[in-house]
């Protein structure tokens, strides 16, 4: 005949089972308090055109020769090298340059700060190049507000 | 020894098992996920609301749960889910001319007033019970668009009194928005480095602008009266680059400046009329 211990542990031991289930859900979780840095250097010639060719490969000289070894100091994303490349990839060498030397100028000043720019998740100012290329105001907005979403 | 007791625990274990899985079917019976995805539904739950609905309608039709669903995957901004639900509703007796208000709310929360404007003409068959409600629709669109409003008698017109005195609000505000004139900013910054940028609110680069051209003049003029005449180039090609991307920028910034007023603008809108549910209410419809 059987045991009736058996029985009575049988039935016991299912609900203990659910029991353990509920219990993971508190079990400490591991947070790393590491910033992630997604943005990385890219050492890539821009082709679109002949003067995106020219300033990409400065950009590369300078990546090469200065950023490399003085660090990710720049405060905006897309950074002041990426944004000329970029700048006078949307427009042309001249509006592109003319783009430059605001940021550059902008880049200098000591005040600026949360007020002015949103904050990008690399953690830098965010300040992308169409902000500065004359855009008609409805076209700006447009993109501004898919910026947010 | 014990046998009696240990029998009237299995019992007992028996006896709570079956009254539990009892309480289960219950739980899962359509009435309950009817009424677990109305709760939902009402406390603004409504991916899980969806799934719930979703359920009953494959055991049972209802015109309620399907116009619920369409509505929800509106608070849910999935507008072209929502078009569509409501399309399907159009022929329903209980939901038909509610469906067909919703289903142009919907183009114009997605922006697509061309669309809607377009819609509306085409069709023939809107009753007047919801006509009222989308001249109230198609006025306030108005206030997103960039052009000034003509006639401001015949945008006030499909409102209530305490809705227009709220409405004029936004309105003048629209009328006198504090935008910036790019011209008149490049034209400041050429007269002098950084007053642009300070017309445009944008008091540090400015200064900046301001510091960084004089500084690069005074090393130019400096340089050329010591007969150093290649450093006096240099810093005059520089001054006079920075000084160029200064009125550049001053004009770019005015607009931004502008962009930024009417995104605030839209934005305060936006709040608001979704506060005052667009005046035109139909979520309260199901939800006290």
């Amino acid at each position: 005949m059987i045991n009736k211990n058996v029985i009575v542990i049988i039935f016991l031991f299912p609900l203990l089972l659910f029991g353990q289930v509920e219990t993971n859900k508190w079990q400490t979780h591991k947070i790393d308090y590491q910033l992630s840095v997604p943005q990385k250097k890219e050492y890539i010639l821009n082709t679109a055109n002949l003067s995106t060719v020219v300033i990409s490969s400065a950009q590369i000289v300078y990546y090469s020769l200065f950023s490399e070894y003085d660090g990710d100091n720049c405060p905006f994303h897309p950074s002041c090298s990426a944004f000329f490349v970029e700048a006078v990839e949307r427009t042309n060498i001249l509006q592109g340059s003319l783009m430059f030397a605001d940021r550059f100028t902008r880049d200098m000043n000591f005040f600026k700060g949360y007020h002015s720019y949103s904050i990008h998740s690399t953690g830098k100012f965010f300040d992308p190049v169409y902000n500065y290329e004359l855009l008609p105001t409805k076209n700006l907005v447009e993109l501004k507000k898919s910026e947010n979403e | 020894m014990n046998s009696p007791l240990i029998t009237r625990f299995i019992f007992l274990f028996v006896f709570l098992s079956l009254i539990n899985a009892q309480d289960k079917n219950g739980y899962f019976s359509l009435e309950n996920r009817l009424k677990f995805g109305n709760f939902l539904f009402c406390k603004g739950d409504y991916i899980r609301a969806i799934d719930e609905y979703n359920f009953v309608l494959t055991k049972q039709n209802n015109d309620t749960l399907k116009f619920k669903i369409a509505l929800a995957y509106q608070k849910l901004e999935r507008y072209d889910e929502s078009e569509n639900s409501f399309k399907e509703l159009f022929t329903s007796q209980q939901f038909g001319s509610e469906a067909k208000f919703e289903y142009f709310k919907t183009l114009y929360l997605s922006d697509k007033f061309e669309t809607m404007h377009k819609r509306i003409a085409d069709d023939s068959f809107i009753e007047s019970s919801i006509s009222d409600k989308l001249k109230r629709l198609y006025n306030l669109k108005h206030l997103y668009s960039s052009k000034s409003i003509e006639d401001s008698s015949k945008f006030f017109q499909p409102f209530n009194q305490n809705e227009s005195i709220e409405l004029l609000k936004f309105y003048v505000r629209k009328q006198n928005l504090d935008n910036k004139s790019p011209a008149l900013a490049a034209v400041l910054s050429a007269i002098i480095p950084g007053l642009g940028k300070v017309y445009t609110e944008n008091y540090g680069d400015g200064i900046t602008a301001f510091l960084l051209t004089g500084v690069l003049t005074f090393l130019a003029i400096d340089n050329f009266n010591a007969d150093h005449n290649f450093r006096g180039w240099l810093f005059t090609t520089l001054a006079a680059y920075f000084y160029a991307g200064n009125i550049y920028g001053s004009a770019a910034s005015a607009v931004l400046f502008n962009a930024n007023v009417r995104m605030n603008f839209d934005s305060d809108l936006t709040l608001f009329l979704n506060k005052n549910n667009h005046f035109s209410s139909n979520s309260n419809l199901f939800c006290k």
